[in-house]
């Protein structure tokens, strides 16, 4: 115990100049279990790819020493074989094979004599299965070896995933909020699972979840903006301590106005609940309503159901919604994001290059394409001069920084990308208007520009509903704020003194209000 | 002085885009012009001439039609194999109609009835490939493939596997007829006059960038010149040509004048953004394959009215040849990127290599590798292009 495991050595990783990690300094023992807790954007994801060979040696500053060595990994392939394993919370499993080609699969398989890499050794099935059960029934897991991946759970897909990490000898895992898509029989039978490996394997585990990680960590290091602000020893610190390391210091923030709505709601939601086709219920029973002018806040971890919730009331989340919503009054029932745009609601996606803009695209075609029936002549046709007159002035209004109204949207700031996207839907004047992570990936300067535009909008009477993951931006946006936990509505705060302390208690407690 | 640095980036990135895509769109003219002199050279003065080109322009037509149709579909990020067959289907419709039900003898009247009953079949059968791949969502591949079949089928069905023959004199005329050269000439030199004042107005209006409308006033003054060159020296317009060549036209208005050629890109761009854009993705992708059926219908009446009468085995192969046209010009098989200007040329690389094969007397089993190796080729460098 003499030696550390794991030593990371003033690591330093900027992207364009902004720094993700700054000089990060931690140790960690062998068979220690370890808990990285952090706000988004403390920089645990940019540690766990530096750990896991995403960024190769050489693309960050500082040292990472493993089992006394210098890491120095130059591509995921032989992260692998290092001996740290990564348990994604997007799983990587080959969803078509059984579990027990998935366990050897990129290993060599096992034949008859020596495992071998020839491409056309003849595979022992029977020998394939009856190891891999082996290994499973070694470790206590009830998996069938011969089951097909995609039958499976998502527990017994992480089961599959940390037997594999075991059968390559891992020294370290890392999981990586592995509790966000389980039930809570299954997070049980998971910590069962931990406790059982603990002192054969070092575990890093990940989490926003301050009760699973007081269960299970030994110790608990803090990240904050980059930095690995603390380490904690379990046993001598408690909730609110680590709370208030992971938000630091009180930000200054542009000081919230204290404003109350009166009239009647734009959008009310009512006993609001939602079933995935699997059976999960990601929603359940949530009520809130929304009036002209106001910003309304929802908040919530990882898997809280903050996007589903937008999702659902817009009737583009798959499965089966049920309680009611009234827009201007009236019951709607929307099925699709065509028939809630034409009520006179417009979203913008959290995922703006997937779901949200046409890259390849002129930022004019990006701007009207919602709005096209804004810019016909009389014929039916586009009126293009007309058009291009609608675009500058929007590229005005927004502050979007170009030089050519059609050079392609891909070539912008990720600022700029997100003014284009918001321009979309501004070109619509909407009455309600859904906002999910309006500033995910966005530098500082231009969040506040971003800020700038959402108050406008409100001003001009939309009610606005903000989904964000950055506490400090719905703190500075929103007149009430909506906390969800596990698709449950843990309370409707409004935003009069508010601390991110405040939030965080409702988001993450076990049974709310017991940590203060 | 933030600002102004993400300015300059971007102003520098962007022209760099430009001056590479525009590069890249004078290929293809290049390698017309490449290839004419070659086979004139080779044939020894055979080619350019007004008699051999008016030839050649009829031989295209068939495959403008498809290819401009084609452009619309793989836009969308989607694909059409039936064309070739649908083609036989809707011109076997009509000669049939001309030689079982004798609307020959209505004259006119029959050919036009003919003429929109082959529009129709094609549309129908378009209609039903759009209905399987927009509502009930099966891969655009599979539901062109089995209406490939399907119609190919319903064509020697129909025929009895016999052809079909004679048509009457009147939807003949379609294929044998020609606007006469004076008019060609009026026709062709107004088109000239008028394209060219329209493009330099949209440039003082600023409308155009200096480079786009470069590109129009080369396309049209070319056009216009080579017309008169070709037509008014040998018979005047074919009326195929004409035709075929206001579908290109229309088929570049729709993309560019209308919501629908819109909603066309933003499909192929990103399908999901589209729908959640409140782009009616549905109706869209219905009504190209529906188009897509129509233009089918047409090329099948030119072809049938071109040997004067419908065989069972007509457009063979239709499909592959409108597909390559298209990627030669330039569109992405991805969907999102392309126009109906570079279809055009790259149809004119087909029809040339092809006439051109011919009249230096390359057998056509030789055309076939030869016309193969083209289209890898092209694709190939097209990609690489981009990539630098």
């Amino acid at each position: 115990m003499n030696s550390p495991l794991l030593s990371v050595s003033k690591v330093n990783k900027s992207f364009d100049g902004i720094f993700a990690l700054r000089d990060v300094n931690f140790e960690i023992f062998e068979g220690e279990c370890i808990a990285l807790v952090g706000e988004n954007g403390a920089g645990k994801s940019t540690l766990m790819k530096i750990l896991s060979g995403v960024w190769p040696v050489g693309k960050y500053g500082g040292e990472v020493f493993f089992k006394g060595q210098k890491l120095t990994l130059k591509s995921p392939v032989e992260g692998r074989k290092s001996g740290i394993s990564i348990i994604h919370q997007e799983l990587c499993l080959f969803p078509k094979l059984s579990v027990a080609e998935n366990l050897f699969l990129t290993e060599s398989f096992p034949y008859d004599g020596a495992p071998s890499n020839r491409l056309f050794e003849r595979v022992r099935w029977n020998t394939l299965f009856a190891q891999a059960q082996s290994l499973l029934d070694e470790l206590g897991f009830d998996v069938d070896a011969k089951a097909i991946v995609e039958d499976l759970s998502v527990a017994k897909k992480q089961l599959v995933e940390i037997a594999r990490a075991f059968h390559h000898k891992s020294k370290l895992l890392i999981l990586d909020e592995p509790t966000s898509a389980l039930s809570q029989v299954e997070v049980r039978h998971l910590f069962q699972v931990i406790h059982r490996m603990r002192g054969q394997i070092t575990f890093i585990y990940i989490s926003h979840k301050l009760d699973e990680v007081f269960e299970l960590a030994d110790r608990i290091i803090v990240l904050r903006d980059g930095q690995a602000v603390r380490s904690l020893k379990k046993t001598e610190t408690h909730p609110s301590e680590i709370i208030r390391e992971m938000v630091g210091r009180p930000i200054q923030l542009s000081q919230k106005l204290e404003r109350t709505f009166e009239g009647e709601p734009i959008l009310e939601v009512k006993r609001l609940a939602h079933q995935k086709e699997n059976g999960k219920k990601v929603l359940h029973d949530i009520s809130f309503a929304v009036r002209a002018g106001e910003i309304y806040g929802v908040s919530g971890l990882m898997g809280s159901g903050r996007s589903e919730l937008l999702r659902s009331i817009l009737g583009i989340e798959s499965g089966t919604r049920s309680g009611v919503i009234s827009f201007l009054g009236r019951w709607v029932d929307w099925k699709s994001l065509r028939q809630a745009m034409e009520n006179g609601v417009a979203f913008v996606p959290e995922d703006r290059k997937k779901e949200g803009l046409f890259l390849d695209h002129g930022i004019d075609f990006n701007l009207t394409l919602a709005t096209l029936d804004q810019s016909l002549s009389q014929a039916g046709t586009l009126n293009l001069s007309q058009e291009s007159e609608r675009v500058t002035e929007l590229i005005r209004e927004l502050g979007v920084k170009c030089s050519n109204p059609k050079s392609p949207v891909k070539v912008l700031s990720g600022g700029n990308q997100q003014k284009v996207l918001l321009g979309k839907v501004v070109a619509l004047a909407p009455k309600v208007l859904m906002l999910d992570e309006p500033t995910r990936g966005v530098d500082v300067g231009a969040k506040e520009e971003i800020y700038a535009i959402i108050r406008k909008l409100a001003q001009q009477g939309m009610a606005v509903i903000l989904v964000s993951s950055e506490l400090p931006e719905l703190l500075t946006l929103s007149d009430r704020i909506l906390v969800l936990r596990e698709g449950k509505a843990m309370g409707e705060l409004v935003n009069h003194h508010l601390t991110q302390e405040q939030i965080m208690l409702l988001a993450a407690g076990e049974n709310h209000g017991s940590y203060a | 002085m933030e600002a102004m640095l993400d300015r300059v980036t971007v102003k520098t990135q962007s022209s760099q885009i430009d001056w590479k895509n525009y590069r890249r769109e004078w290929i293809p003219v290049f390698v017309i012009i490449l290839c004419a002199l070659v086979f004139d050279a080779w044939s020894g003065g055979a080619f350019i001439t007004p008699r051999n080109l008016s030839n050649l322009s009829r031989q295209v037509c068939v495959n403008l039609t498809l290819a401009v149709g084609m452009t619309l579909i793989i836009l969308t990020s989607g694909i059409d194999l039936s064309v070739g067959s649908v083609l036989a289907l809707s011109g076997m419709a009509a000669a049939i109609s001309q030689v079982h039900w004798q609307w020959a003898q209505l004259g006119m009247t029959g050919a036009v009835l003919s003429f929109v009953l082959a529009v129709a079949v094609g549309g129908l059968s378009g209609a039903t490939a759009g209905f399987a791949i927009s509502r009930l969502k099966i891969t655009p591949f599979i539901v062109t493939l089995g209406m490939m079949v399907i119609a190919r089928g319903l064509t020697l069905i129909i025929s009895g596997a016999q052809a079909v023959a004679p048509l009457g004199e009147s939807l003949g005329k379609l294929s044998s007829d020609y606007l006469s050269p004076e008019a060609s000439l009026g026709l062709l030199s107004t088109v000239g006059v008028v394209g060219v004042v329209v493009a330099i107005r949209q440039w003082f209006k600023k409308a155009e960038t200096a480079q786009e409308t470069f590109k129009t006033l080369f396309s049209v003054v070319a056009l216009s010149l080579g017309g008169i060159f070709i037509f008014c020296n040998y018979r005047g317009i074919p009326y195929m040509v004409f035709i075929s060549v206001l579908c290109a036209l229309s088929g570049m208005f729709i993309l560019k004048y209308t919501r629908f050629g819109r909603f066309i890109y933003a499909i192929g761009g990103n399908r999901e953004a589209a729908e959640l854009s409140g782009v009616p993705v549905v109706k869209t992708l219905w009504l190209t394959y529906f188009l897509m059926g129509c233009m089918a219908g047409l090329a099948g009446v030119m072809d049938s009215a071109r040997v004067n009468g419908a065989v069972p085995s007509a457009g063979e192969l239709g499909e592959l040849d409108a597909i390559a046209a298209v990627v030669i010009g330039g569109t992405s098989l991805m969907g999102g990127a392309g126009t109906i200007g570079g279809t055009v040329l790259g149809v004119l690389i087909m029809g040339i290599l092809n006439n051109g094969m011919s009249l230096v007397g390359v057998s056509e089993h030789y055309q076939k590798v030869f016309k193969g190796i083209v289209i890898i080729l092209a694709v190939y460098l097209d990609l690489r292009s981009k990539k630098k």
